[in-house]
């Protein structure tokens, strides 16, 4: 089952004249990890905000085209200063769940498998003010995770991460992957992208889809 | 310090509300300054400083302070002090009023000071479990947490200009009023792109998806709770009725 | 055995060459976690130095301890042999340029081209020389076609080029770099690379702090490891 279809996706921010995306193509299965890469400045995040109904529902801009989301869609933001709003990361965990009205008991134990899962579990009481900027980036994806999503978009969550954490987190990927989750990462380092099926390569004159890295090797 | 700061945050909300409104409401400076020496009492309660807190709001102190000049000088009662010919420059009844308005601002400083002992989470919660809406207690404590987005916006500026190896201080008058002319709108534009930032995360972690929202944090009075509470009641009660029989 | 005598040659070799030096270094913030313990650490002019370490290990709070915006709890720190901690901000600003890991604290003019030229012009230059510093640098990391743009409107590698050309622009005897491949893609990192490696050939010492590890490998020429505020290893390569 496609979880991630788009179709002739176009935008343009408000205030300019050019579009950022021009008639892109995408689709991703459910149970896939796709990698988007090209260029700083070309658009990734753009297509990213795209795929999980941040544009048009949120970026005010020109949007035409066709996206279709089956499931609930994350987003991990690039910018780890700007996604965690509460005083204790147990409070920023726990704030996914809230929103969708889940008692009491079942926050607790998706706060204390996801916190086990992404490694903070030392963290849960400190205010995420104090932590450094990787730290932040492992809370903003707890956050997103609390909220079990579908679909999960991070933009370049991996960058700021120590090798250590990034293999855990590329893990932590694998095992989504293997619940059906649809994975769509933005990222610039090649040795990154082993983890991926698809590889995109995002340029100026649409988007284009390359052979995955492990299929290559394999053959 | 273990004690009161382990109240519940409804109960602080109680107390600062009892103590700014009386402050606001009186208007004799005897009974002024027995509400701020309580204020006073109350952050040493809570461990709080008083001392760190004046240093943290030393602009908002200026700012107070310039307006309680200018009140004395423009609101002339009572007795002269200072008078340039026929200009009464300073007067007992302007500096009273002077004095009242300095004792005001101080308490609501100190109430805000109790309230920052609980998180902005507890404090929401508590908002909340008032029956105030989620969503707008929310977005209070993030129009609250504007503010010092922006001050720390301000602060990042400076820094980065020093960094760059520009002493603002000793420019040119001409090039600093530039400089403060031309950060106005980074300044304002980089707050707003940020809250905006926020307001889109908060969107897309669920915000609002369900029509029931539920809570991991539930607060719970306990019975000292209620004795503070009561208490404090009362004796805003007493004072007001001092107050308005003298 | 080898690495160690080369080592000590090394050092002998830069020893009158200090440019950052850290004595009995302690740092806590209020929260008291993050802690920078009795850390002492040599860096020296013309070496490439890379910070390398798990997340919250205290990375970024030294990059701000050496560059004076956080203030040691205990400890001295001396820049060009000048006690940091008396130095004003700008004076620090004059001699070294420090890119913050999150390129957004960092910019605040309305154009990229006013962004670059920030420093020079405040610093006395006079225009024809501001206009060619601005204009290299503008071309050297590929943001020419982005001059009239608002910065904080750019997306993150975007507003990092603008950074690093800001930084260089000012010529700095020593660069302090955090995290700075974040958001670059191959090309802009082979780009920096070219940049950093003319700048060692000038005899710039710089500290980078990155977990990217083929940028790892192209610039360092000693790599420290920090663990827990504490640094545990010291290799020269």
């Amino acid at each position: 089952m496609k979880a991630v279809e788009a179709r002739e996706i176009t935008f343009t921010y408000q205030g300019q004249t050019s579009p950022v995306l021009d008639r892109i193509d995408f689709s991703l299965e459910a149970g896939e990890i796709a990698a988007l890469t090209g260029l700083s400045g070309c658009g990734k995040s753009t297509l990213g905000y795209c795929l999980c109904g941040v544009i048009p529902r949120l970026i005010k801009g020109d949007f035409s085209g066709e996206v279709i989301l089956r499931g609930r869609p994350g987003i991990v933001f690039q910018d780890p200063d700007t996604q965690i709003f509460m005083p204790s990361v147990e409070a920023e965990l726990a704030f996914g769940p809230e929103n969708l009205g889940l008692p009491r008991g079942a926050i607790a134990v998706r706060i204390a498998d996801i916190a086990e899962l992404v490694g903070i579990n030392d963290l849960l009481m400190l205010n995420p003010a104090q932590l450094s900027g990787g730290q932040k980036q492992l809370v903003a994806l707890g956050g997103v995770l609390t909220l079990s999503p579908d679909i999960i978009v991070m933009d370049e969550t991996l960058a700021q991460l120590d090798a250590a954490t990034q293999e855990n987190v590329k893990r932590i990927l694998m095992t989504l992957k293997q619940h059906g989750k649809a994975i769509i990462i933005i990222e610039h380092d090649i040795s990154n992208l082993d983890i991926a099926d698809q590889i995109w390569l995002l340029e100026r004159d649409g988007l284009l889809r390359m052979p995955a890295r492990k299929a290559s090797a394999n053959e | 310090m273990t004690f009161t700061s382990k109240l519940d945050p409804r109960t602080k909300l109680f107390l600062i509300a009892c103590l700014s409104s009386s402050a606001v409401i009186m208007s004799h400076w005897t009974f002024l300054a027995v509400l701020f020496g309580i204020s006073v009492l109350l952050l040493l309660l809570f461990g709080v400083n008083p001392w760190g807190m004046l240093k943290k709001c030393k602009l908002l102190l200026y700012m107070v302070l310039g307006i309680a000049i200018l009140q004395s000088i423009f609101m002339p009662a009572g007795q002269a002090i200072i008078t340039v010919g026929s200009l009464k420059l300073l007067s007992l009844g302007g500096l009273k009023m002077a004095g009242e308005f300095i004792l005001r601002m101080l308490i609501i400083i100190a109430s805000a000071g109790i309230l920052s002992t609980s998180s902005s989470r507890e404090i929401i919660q508590g908002l909340v479990q008032c029956k105030l809406p989620y969503e707008v207690a929310l977005m209070a404590s993030l129009g609250i947490r504007f503010l010092p987005v922006f001050a720390e916006e301000f602060r990042d500026t400076m820094i980065a200009i020093q960094l760059r190896g520009v002493d603002f201080k000793t420019l040119p008058f001409k090039q600093k009023i530039e400089v403060m002319g031309s950060l106005f709108q980074p300044v304002v534009a980089g707050a707003i792109i940020k809250s905006k930032a926020l307001a889109m995360s908060i969107e897309m972690r669920g915000f609002r998806a369900s029509p029931h929202r539920s809570s991991y944090l539930v607060l719970k009075c306990r019975i000292r709770d209620y004795v503070i509470m009561i208490s404090c009641g009362i004796l805003t009660a007493l004072m007001m009725f001092c107050y308005f029989s003298i | 055995m080898a690495c160690c005598v080369c080592r000590l040659e090394r050092q002998a070799q830069m020893n009158k060459a200090i440019a950052i030096e850290a004595r009995n270094l302690s740092f806590a913030y209020q929260t008291k976690i993050n802690i920078i313990k009795h850390l002492n650490l040599s860096l020296y002019k013309g070496e490439t130095v890379v910070l390398l370490g798990a997340n919250g290990g205290g990375k970024t709070t030294l990059g701000k301890l050496l560059t004076g915006i956080l203030k040691p709890s205990s400890g001295e720190l001396l820049l060009f042999g000048e006690n940091l901690s008396m130095l004003p901000l700008f004076k620090i600003g004059q001699k070294l340029g420090y890119s913050f890991q999150n390129p957004v604290q960092q910019l605040f003019t309305v154009s990229v081209e006013e962004e670059i030229a920030f420093g020079l012009k405040y610093r006395g230059a006079n225009a024809e020389e501001i206009s060619r510093v601005t204009e290299q640098l503008m071309k050297l990391f590929e943001i020419e076609h982005l001059r009239d743009a608002f910065p904080l409107n750019l997306s993150w590698g975007e507003k990092r080029r603008v950074v690093l050309a800001s930084c260089l622009a000012l010529q700095p005897e020593y660069l302090i770099l955090d995290e700075p491949t974040t958001g670059l893609d191959q090309k802009r990192i082979d780009i920096l690379n070219r940049v950093l490696n003319n700048l060692r050939q000038e005899g710039v010492g710089m500290l980078l702090i990155s977990h990217n590890q083929s940028f790892v490998r192209e610039n360092a020429q000693r790599i420290l490891r920090m663990e827990k505020g504490a640094i545990v290893d010291d290799l020269y390569l």
